[in-house]
């Protein structure tokens, strides 16, 4: 996923960044929307979180204030968000709750903004080419599953995309990539890839697909049984381990497993001898005792 | 950075090995550990610092809203954290922002149901893209938890208690898995 010099393996880094996106989202994002906000006051402790958010930035840029030469716009932007807050302060004491958290919004909006724009730029360079990965896989599925529709109805439905635009932007993209201008190739993939789920909106919009249980051939039957089976046999032991099955029920639960394990075995051996169709048959029965065992567990097996 | 609701669910996935079936019993005991919505009812929306997800020594920590303070507008359910997200949204009680980024930037929402067939008496599950995709992008999904291919992706009971596929949101801030009729909601002919 990542070969260049992330302090941490790329899924960690990942979720850490998704991690950092949840608590914007969550500081940005109204609670309630705009329509309700006029009818309730917004809450003293959601104004505390918000200004402390705001108070926490000021704090810190006097800090990076001494490190770093400021531009003069970044400077600016500060100072607005002190006045804001300011702002705020007074409406809240005043006690105008709905200026305050309006004031405090448009602060926290720009304590966000800034923040990236003063983020650490090795960290922010590795994000964008993680991202470009992300994209990457995104356009080849969305591609293949497009190509794959649009043959299934010969090319009659709706939703054609010029595919050579996408070609041609996922090569600028790769050019860009090429030269580690991963924050310009993302928005030309996201292109690509916005375009190929338009086309598949257009042609799949407003239908249902139907993945049936229609198997290409017994050994793949008797393979989905298998699955199917590992599947129940780790629910039963979830059941068991939940420590809310009595006595005699996890008697019974044990019975029903040992006899399934042994149909298990049987089957396995019918399929080690190519008899699929009798090994499908015997594991369908395994697993309905399974079924039997997660019902007796208190599991709402229906 | 679209579709932040389907990151923060993204944030959790685990995986368990699990021992042979020999010995059910043997099983170790915190498979359901971080299935929250499936814990005791008194444990379930607790404070940030209290709820064993977020880290109590960060600061941040102490700033996130309360769930109990966020989720008493909204449109509630007997399950999970009690929350009707999909009402809540229609309702307008939520109006959360689709791109980080952009906050004009609206849901490309997309109407396609895929039912799977499943073996047993259990009613097929129906998977509606609308309702899903009014709050997430389609790479949320796409392709790293789903294949968007038929019969490229294994999906099981199991797996999705233990937080993989389905199971990457549903239990841990989408309905969980107790509520077995809103996704097994087809009935077989």
């Amino acid at each position: 996923m990542c070969d260049s010099s992330p302090p941490l393996s790329g899924m960690v880094m990942k979720k850490g960044a998704m991690l950092l996106c949840l608590g914007l989202a969550l500081l940005t994002t109204p609670v309630i929307s705009a329509e309700n906000a006029a009818k309730t006051a917004p809450a003293a402790g959601l104004l505390d979180q918000k200004s402390g958010v705001v108070e926490r930035f000021l704090q810190r840029s006097e800090t990076l204030q001494q490190d770093k030469a400021r531009s003069e716009s970044v400077q600016k932007e500060v100072e607005r968000i002190r006045q804001l807050h300011k702002d705020a302060q007074a409406a809240r004491q005043a006690n105008d709750l709905a200026k305050a958290q309006a004031l405090l919004d448009k602060a926290v909006s720009s304590v966000l903004t800034l923040s990236r724009q003063l983020a650490d730029p090795a960290k922010q360079a590795w994000l964008h080419k993680a991202h470009y990965e992300d994209l990457q896989e995104g356009v080849a599925a969305f591609e293949q599953s497009y190509l794959r529709h649009q043959q299934a109805t010969d090319g009659k439905e709706k939703g054609s995309v010029d595919l050579d635009k996408v070609h041609g932007l996922v090569n600028q993209a790769k050019e860009l990539a090429a030269s580690q201008n991963y924050e310009k190739a993302n928005p030309l993939l996201a292109q690509a890839r916005d375009m190929l789920v338009k086309g598949l909106k257009g042609m799949l919009n407003a239908k249902t697909l139907v993945y049936d249980l229609k198997f290409a051939t017994p050994a793949d039957e008797y393979k989905y049984e298998l699955d199917r089976a590992a599947s129940l046999e780790s629910l039963v032991r979830m059941a068991l381990t939940g420590g809310k099955v009595s006595g005699p029920d996890q008697k019974r639960v044990m019975e029903l497993t040992a006899k399934s394990q042994e149909m298990n075995l049987q089957g396995r051996s019918l399929a080690a001898s190519q008899d699929y169709k009798g090994a499908i048959s015997v594991m369908e029965k395994s697993n309905e005792l399974l079924i039997q065992a997660l019902r007796a567990a208190g599991m709402p097996v229906f | 950075m679209r579709g932040m609701i389907g990151l923060m669910a993204l944030m959790l996935t685990y995986s368990v090995a699990l021992a042979p079936a020999a010995d059910p019993a043997a099983a170790p005991n915190t498979v359901n550990t971080f299935n929250r919505l499936m814990t005791n009812k008194l444990q379930r929306n607790l404070p940030p610092m209290e709820d064993g997800i977020h880290d109590p020594a960060n600061e941040g920590t102490a700033m996130l809203q309360r769930p109990k303070d966020a989720f008493g507008t909204m449109a509630p359910s007997n399950g999970g954290n009690y929350v009707n997200w999909v009402e809540s949204l229609k309702k307008g009680s939520i109006n959360p922002r689709y791109n980080k980024d952009d906050p004009t930037e609206e849901a490309v929402v997309f109407d396609l149901d895929i039912v799977r067939e499943v073996k047993g008496t259990m009613p097929d599950v129906v998977y509606p893209h609308d309702r899903h995709t009014q709050w997430l992008d389609c790479s949320n999904c796409h392709p790293d938890i789903f294949i968007p291919e038929k019969g490229k992706n294994q999906i099981s009971m199991a797996q999705i208690i233990m937080g993989q596929k389905c199971g990457v949101c549903h239990g841990k801030v989408a309905f969980p898995v107790s509520e077995c009729r809103l996704c097994h909601s087809k009935t077989k002919k």
